[in-house]
């Protein structure tokens, strides 16, 4: 139970994957205009967080480290994930297509984001810092990666909301556009280390 | 479409293509591993390169049969003298060796340990070498700390060499504490400063259960 | 020879991918609290991108159109885990400063942006060049960014100590960085915009005096 309240703390605010790791920035900046889009995007990200860490930590386990070959962990991840998206991608497609059209436009966007790759990466660390003492198991590593996209969800709505008000104010040529974005990025950071 | 269809097909062309640049890269890479493996003796000759930076120590480790065997930088699983993390106090013994000197008869034992009580529950987790009389069964005098990695301590940065000197100064009974300690309450850092405090007294309580120190 | 200087000036200043483009944001965000570990990942990006510039082009008759993506995507994995192999073997400190940013070279936009923009349609020498420009313009970004980060959170330049006065957000990846990038950001854009104007008024202007030479 306390490893649970662990990694929710620390997945969803403490170690959060844009404010205190800067992982998937692509996302949190280009597509963070509008909330409902940013929900969309935020919601895609966290189902293809969980699902791809539910796949390559064993995988990573119990076939790559008992063989020996873990020094091929990105070229396996990476093409582990770029299936799993065209595959998820097709099968909301047939199933739902109105799903399909509200959040399956993100889907071929997520392969190449920095959030997926880096929670499959981090599951397999070390990861003593948030779970103590207990052991590292499937488990644990499908929560992290679950509440990980949740924080990140949780950012990308909360950025996305100051970025509509933004518009109705005037900024100066220079700052306008992604500069001003980051300001406020870096506000958001701020407000986030009181965890 | 035709067996002899397919063949000529452009899926099959993309297969082959897709499938040779996953064999080159692969075998490349296997080839590139054969260079270029680095085994954990080696990341522990480096940690304890990091903290001896002056002379040469030997690292001791134990064998299968929990004798004292030297570690080299090609041993694939080197062994320490805890196998699995124990508490120790406010402190974590990851792991633990004795290292001894070609041109001196020190015996030191160098322990690294991960404590607690740091800012936003985080830890530190330092390096400390230990002086220690194995004839008299009796800790000397602690040689050098030295900070490894950390979780959350954003003020890590003013921790000066300084301050770990302090801590080979001299050997309170009671353990380090930060209380009242004007350098460390100046700088800011005193949450980093108690969970270093945490990891060489962990790290000292260690080695006298060890070495078995008479009280 | 015009062509090339065109490449480079674009990699460079005029499509920069760190301050006009912003293009491989987590990296940056993530490392330019010290400048040794920015101009490290700059560093890094720099080989991969040129090599797999390189290898991408000259494989752009051989890959079909349809699994490019894939090919180039395990062309870039291998490259990355090489330059990991050889950071881990033998600059182990700069490996371990890096952290899991390494890794994630491979997801790294700029690299598989130039191989679809760029790389797929050009010939070698050409890619090679886009690859070194593109990479140094990412390398000299993050050091100048690194520098100021480094200054302001630890007080310190390239790791040497030189004040005691620090600003603790400068010293972690977020908050600090974000504000600095965002700067960084806007005060390029205003010195390119600047730039421009004034080549496009002197251009005017040189036109309009051989219009009058002309007329005249």
């Amino acid at each position: 139970m306390a490893v649970l309240i662990a990694i929710i703390l620390s997945a969803v605010l403490t170690n959060n994957f844009i404010t205190k790791q800067t992982y998937g920035i692509c996302p949190f900046l280009g597509v963070s205009k509008k909330t409902s889009s940013a929900l969309g995007m935020g919601v895609a990200v966290t189902v293809v967080m969980a699902i791809a860490t539910a796949v390559t930590y064993p995988i990573y386990t119990f076939v790559m480290v008992p063989l020996n070959i873990d020094f091929l962990e990105i070229i396996f991840f990476i093409f582990i994930i770029a299936s799993l998206v065209q595959m998820l991608e097709k099968i909301i497609q047939k199933l739902s297509p109105s799903l399909y059209n509200s959040m399956g436009i993100y889907l071929p966007l997520i392969t190449t984001n920095c959030a997926v790759l880096g929670v499959t990466e981090l599951v397999i660390g070390d990861m003593s810092h948030i779970i103590g003492d207990a052991a590292m198991n499937m488990g644990w590593a499908v929560l992290y990666a679950l509440f990980a996209g949740i924080g990140f969800t949780l950012v990308m709505v909360i950025m996305s909301g100051i970025r509509e008000k933004i518009n109705y104010y005037k900024t100066p040529k220079a700052l306008s556009g992604f500069p001003i974005a980051m300001i406020t990025a870096s506000f958001i950071c701020m407000a986030f280390l009181v965890f | 479409m035709t067996v002899k269809g397919f063949f000529k097909s452009n899926a099959f062309k993309c297969i082959i293509t897709l499938l040779c640049v996953l064999l080159v890269s692969g075998v490349l890479l296997t080839i590139a591993y054969g260079f270029m493996e680095v085994s954990n003796g080696e990341r522990l000759q480096r940690a304890v390169k990091k903290v001896y930076t002056t002379s040469s120590p030997i690292v001791h480790g134990l064998d299968e049969d929990g004798n004292d065997v030297i570690i080299s930088s090609d041993d694939k699983n080197p062994k320490g003298l805890v196998s699995e993390s124990v508490t120790s106090g406010n402190a974590v013994i990851i792991s633990a060796y004795k290292i001894t000197f070609e041109n001196s008869d020190d015996v030191h034992y160098l322990v690294q340990s991960r404590g607690k009580g740091g800012y936003s529950g985080g830890t530190v987790t330092c390096w400390v070498a230990i002086k220690v009389d194995l004839e008299n069964k009796k800790v000397l005098k602690i040689e050098k700390v030295q900070i490894g990695e950390n979780t959350n301590q954003s003020f890590i940065g003013k921790i000066t060499e300084k301050m770990l000197n302090d801590f080979t100064e001299d050997l309170p009974e009671e353990g380090f504490t930060t209380k009242g300690d004007d350098a460390t309450v100046s700088t800011g850092a005193t949450y980093s400063s108690n969970a270093i405090c945490n990891s060489v007294n962990g790290a000292v309580d260690w080695v006298r259960k060890t070495i078995g120190e008479a009280e | 020879m015009n062509k090339y200087k065109k490449i480079t000036l674009d990699g460079l200043i005029f499509q920069n991918p760190t301050f006009m483009l912003v293009l491989g944001t987590c990296p940056t965000l993530g490392l330019i609290t010290s400048a040794t570990s920015a101009a490290g990942m700059g560093i890094c990006v720099l080989v991969v991108l040129t090599l797999s510039n390189i290898i991408i082009s000259a494989l752009r008759k051989v890959i079909p159109n349809s699994v490019r993506v894939p090919c180039y995507i395990v062309v870039i994995a291998t490259l990355v885990t090489l330059v990991r192999m050889v950071l881990d073997k033998f600059v182990p400190d700069l490996y371990e400063s890096l952290g899991g940013f390494l890794a994630l070279i491979v997801v790294n936009c700029i690299i598989l942006g130039r191989a679809e923009a760029f790389a797929n349609k050009h010939t070698v020498g050409e890619a090679a060049v886009d690859g070194l420009a593109n990479g140094l313009g990412f390398t000299v970004a993050l050091t100048l960014m690194g520098i100021v980060c480094e200054f302001l959170g630890s007080g310190s330049l390239f790791g040497l100590h030189i004040m005691d006065f620090t600003i603790g957000i400068f010293a972690m990846p977020g908050a600090g960085t974000f504000l600095v990038y965002g700067l960084f950001i806007a005060l390029f854009v205003y010195i390119i915009d600047n730039f421009e104007r004034s080549r496009r008024v002197k251009a005017n202007k040189l036109s309009r005096e051989n219009l009058l030479k002309e007329e005249a």
